[in-house]
């Protein structure tokens, strides 16, 4: 029997600049989201990099705004993701403005979270629990108010998003996720990480919306069922709600003449699609350039880019890109609009 | 006789008949046309019930040209708690001719399960009975259980049951708990039943409905919670077949393998000639997650090797992982791969997750069809309850979905590819061989 694994992989769609060592591979889409695969040209393990899910605790909430992460892995530095979010009953849940480093066994407190639950009482208590994460329309505005301080600072952000899905207003994202969840867990079926893959480019109604890069594929394999249901999937509903799909592909079947030819129009519609989306990340991600840096933990180097458009951090280990986080601001008069050319 | 009507079936039996606009229709034109084949329907443990008891009153009541198919041989090999619904129909539309009268008699009365069912179903068996043998002769029947009557109430019950079944004590207890006779019965089932009217305790273990109805005539004070702990447990109604479980224990580490026996154990039955190619999807979204971890991946793969022992020729194209679970679903390079092989049909076993790219399998068949490979290519779905809605993960409009509960589904399966492979005209010894796939267990 052959295998997908073993079939010819596409030619290599290099990259440079923070995403050098990376190539593009397949498209994956569902509904209005669609996701450019980032695969390394020559997989690393990068062993000294730990995995979120496994091994991210929230320690305790000392107060509101404020929360103690832990690293618990023996050994191994652990990337938090930039906007992680702890939702947990009968508590106010929070969420972080930005990326963070954590040392094996480190305790780190942040006091620049949010509070994503106005009216709710109560601080989360310590748990080895699933996150979740800030939408892709909530993380400019999240990211721009990293180190300041006060728990409420989010909601009318927070309110303004959720009136775009017809939710009650009010600083509570819980009320958008509980009654919009059973449309975004499908795509945590939906798109599947692929072997070997550290991130992804994704693209909503065909925008370009986000670059998402992993230290590892371990790393990557926990990180993208959150990043695609909660990070990414409010914006692909909301694109759907108004109408918009991913753009059409039709496989040309005219004049066909045996089943290599089939295979091979195939194969060609998919590089070509792969191709012209590699070109949009590579325009993007240029933009990281602008990047300003703000500090180093543990031998990483994290920057951080606002821009009108594009926002994010990239956490680097001299000249390797460790994790990047670039996105596009969002909203429903984004579709709206005119597609915003880079 | 053309084969879509038998198409039409398989597509209908699932969907409760009132919603069927055409189902009656279905049924007059399979009874006509199929009689032997329609004789199975009452029988048909996939279909609805209303399928079933439709059938049944068709059968018992409409012209048949031709020898009437045997309709008790049929039934007779089934649990008594599965056709006690399917013969209330009788009861209900009030069919009680001589053919009515002889199947359902001859059927409860001859059967095993009679003492369980008297002490878990009895008013719906009492109602059916009484029906059957009409009013008079229910408190006939009850008179010849009264302990004083000498002998004659045998004599009496022999000459009305007898040329149904014999009347054994056993038969005569279950009368008895079945009409309120008075009886100190010996089976276990039919004493809990008694015992549970003064204590409901002693009731422990029987099905929930019937602790319910006791404990609302006897008991009406005693709490809900505690009838369900006396309760029975309930089954799943679905359970997963043994090769299932052996796949969801092996994925999910509590097994090292599939034990071989259970492996071997597919069936005993001659395989089909022909050769069928199955895309087997193990890609990272079969491995599912929470209730339905491994489900999907579990049902596939012990649907594919259910495929492989009951054809000849069977190959696999798995996408995305071999063995388990792993990586994206590229639906499309795998049925081109399948295609290649000239097979007699495609069977596309996925949760319908295509995202490499969605449509790409659609536009495929259609470059398919064009370059003349005219074998039907199915979409197959494993799936972990029927409410799952499958409206978003069809592969395309010109690929036939079919949902798949459980691994002894194939049978239905190959009754398709039979069906798809038929041409205008199905023959006599290809309609054999559907009844054999559909309806023997």
């Amino acid at each position: 029997m052959t295998t997908l694994l073993e079939r010819p992989a596409p030619p290599a769609l290099a990259f440079d600049g923070p995403l050098r060592g990376l190539r593009a591979g397949a498209v994956q889409a569902w509904g209005a989201l669609e996701a450019l695969a980032l695969v390394p040209e020559r997989p690393e393990p990068r062993p000294q990099f730990v995995a979120p899910l496994r091994h991210l605790k929230l320690a305790g909430v000392p107060s509101y705004g404020t929360v103690d992460l832990e690293n618990t892995a023996e050994r191994g530095l652990l990337v938090v993701p930039m906007h992680v979010g702890f939702f947990q009953e009968g508590a106010q849940n929070h969420a972080t403005a930005r990326a963070l480093v954590l040392d094996a066994g480190e305790v780190l407190r942040v006091d620049d979270a949010f509070c994503v639950q106005q009216a709710q009482g109560g601080l989360l208590k310590e748990a080895q629990q699933r996150f979740l994460m800030l939408p892709l329309g909530l993380r400019p505005a999240a990211l721009a108010q990293r180190g300041s301080r006060g728990c409420g600072r989010l909601w009318e952000e927070i309110d303004a998003f959720t009136r775009q899905y017809g939710v009650a207003r009010g600083g509570h994202l819980e009320r958008f996720l509980r009654p919009y969840f059973p449309r975004l867990q499908p795509l945590r079926h939906a798109f599947e990480a692929l072997p070997e893959q550290v991130g992804a480019a994704y693209f909503v109604a065909g925008r370009l919306v986000g670059v998402e890069v992993a230290p590892n594929a371990d790393y990557w394999a926990e990180l993208a069922p959150v990043l695609v249901m909660y990070g990414y999937g409010p914006a692909a509903l909301l694109a759907e709600d108004r109408g918009h799909r991913a753009p059409e592909r039709p496989l040309d079947l005219e004049g066909l003449a045996d089943l290599d030819d089939l295979a091979g129009r195939l194969a060609a519609s998919r590089r070509e699609q792969a191709g012209r989306y590699a070109e949009e990340v590579r325009r993007a991600q240029a933009l990281a350039a602008d990047a300003k840096a703000e500090g180093q933990r543990h031998g990483l180097d994290v920057a951080t880019l606002i821009g009108d458009d594009w926002n994010g951090q990239v956490v680097s280990e001299g000249t390797d890109t460790v994790y990047l986080s670039l996105f596009r601001r969002f909203s429903a008069r984004t579709l709206d609009g005119p597609a915003v050319s880079l | 006789m053309n084969p879509q009507l038998l198409l039409n079936y398989l597509d209908a039996r699932r969907t409760t008949l009132v919603r069927l606009p055409e189902g009656a229709k279905l049924h007059v034109e399979l009874l006509a046309i199929a009689p032997h084949f329609y004789a199975h329907i009452p029988a048909d443990a996939a279909a609805d019930l209303s399928h079933r008891r439709e059938a049944l009153a068709n059968l018992l009541t409409g012209e048949l040209t031709g020898e009437r198919p045997d309709l008790l041989g049929l039934l007779r090999p089934l649990p008594l708690r599965e056709t006690l619904p399917v013969l209330g129909v009788l009861a209900e539309r009030r069919i009680n001719c001589r053919r009515a009268r002889r199947l359902g008699l001859a059927l409860v009365l001859n059967h095993p399960d009679l003492p369980e069912l008297a002490a878990a179903r009895r008013n719906r068996l009492a109602r059916l009975l009484r029906h059957l043998l009409g009013e008079c002769s229910w408190s006939g029947v009850r008179r010849a259980l009264e302990p004083q009557t000498n002998g004659r109430g045998q004599v009496f019950l022999e000459k009305l049951l007898g040329r149904y079944a014999p009347v054994t004590p056993a038969v005569r207890e279950a009368l008895a708990v079945l009409t309120g006779a008075p009886v100190e019965p010996t089976h276990p089932a039919l004493r809990r039943r008694l015992a549970a009217r003064t204590t409901l305790a002693e009731g422990e273990g029987l099905p929930r409905e019937t602790l319910f109805g006791l404990r609302g005539v006897f008991h009406p004070k005693t709490p809900a919670s505690q009838v369900r702990y006396l309760a029975a447990p309930v089954a799943r109604a679905a359970a997963d077949g043994p090769l299932t479980v052996g796949y969801k224990a092996a994925l999910s580490g509590q097994a090292p393998s599939v034990p071989p026996e259970v492996l071997r154990g597919p069936d005993a039955r001659p395989a089909l000639p022909g050769r069928l190619a199955v895309v087997l999807d193990l890609s990272a979204s079969t491995a599912s997650s929470g209730e339905r971890a491994y489900h999907p991946a579990a049902l596939g793969l012990a649907v594919a090797r259910q495929l492989q022992a009951r054809v000849s020729d069977v190959s696999v194209v798995p996408v995305g992982g071999t063995d388990r679970p792993h990586g994206g679903t590229d639906l499309a390079s795998a049925v081109l791969e399948a295609a290649r092989q000239g097979p007699g049909a495609v069977l596309v076993v996925t949760d319908g997750y295509e995202n490499t790219r969605p449509g790409d399998t659609a536009a495929v068949v259609v470059g398919l069809r064009r370059l003349g490979f005219d074998a039907p290519v199915l979409q197959v779905v494993p799936r972990f309850t029927p409410g799952e809605d499958l409206s978003r993960r069809r592969l395309g409009e010109a690929i036939p979905l079919l949902a798949v509960d459980h691994e002894g589904d194939v049978g239905e399966l190959l009754a398709r590819v039979v069906l798809a492979h038929a041409g205008a005209e199905l023959a006599p010894e290809d309609l054999d061989q559907i009844e054999t796939l559909l309806f023997v267990r």
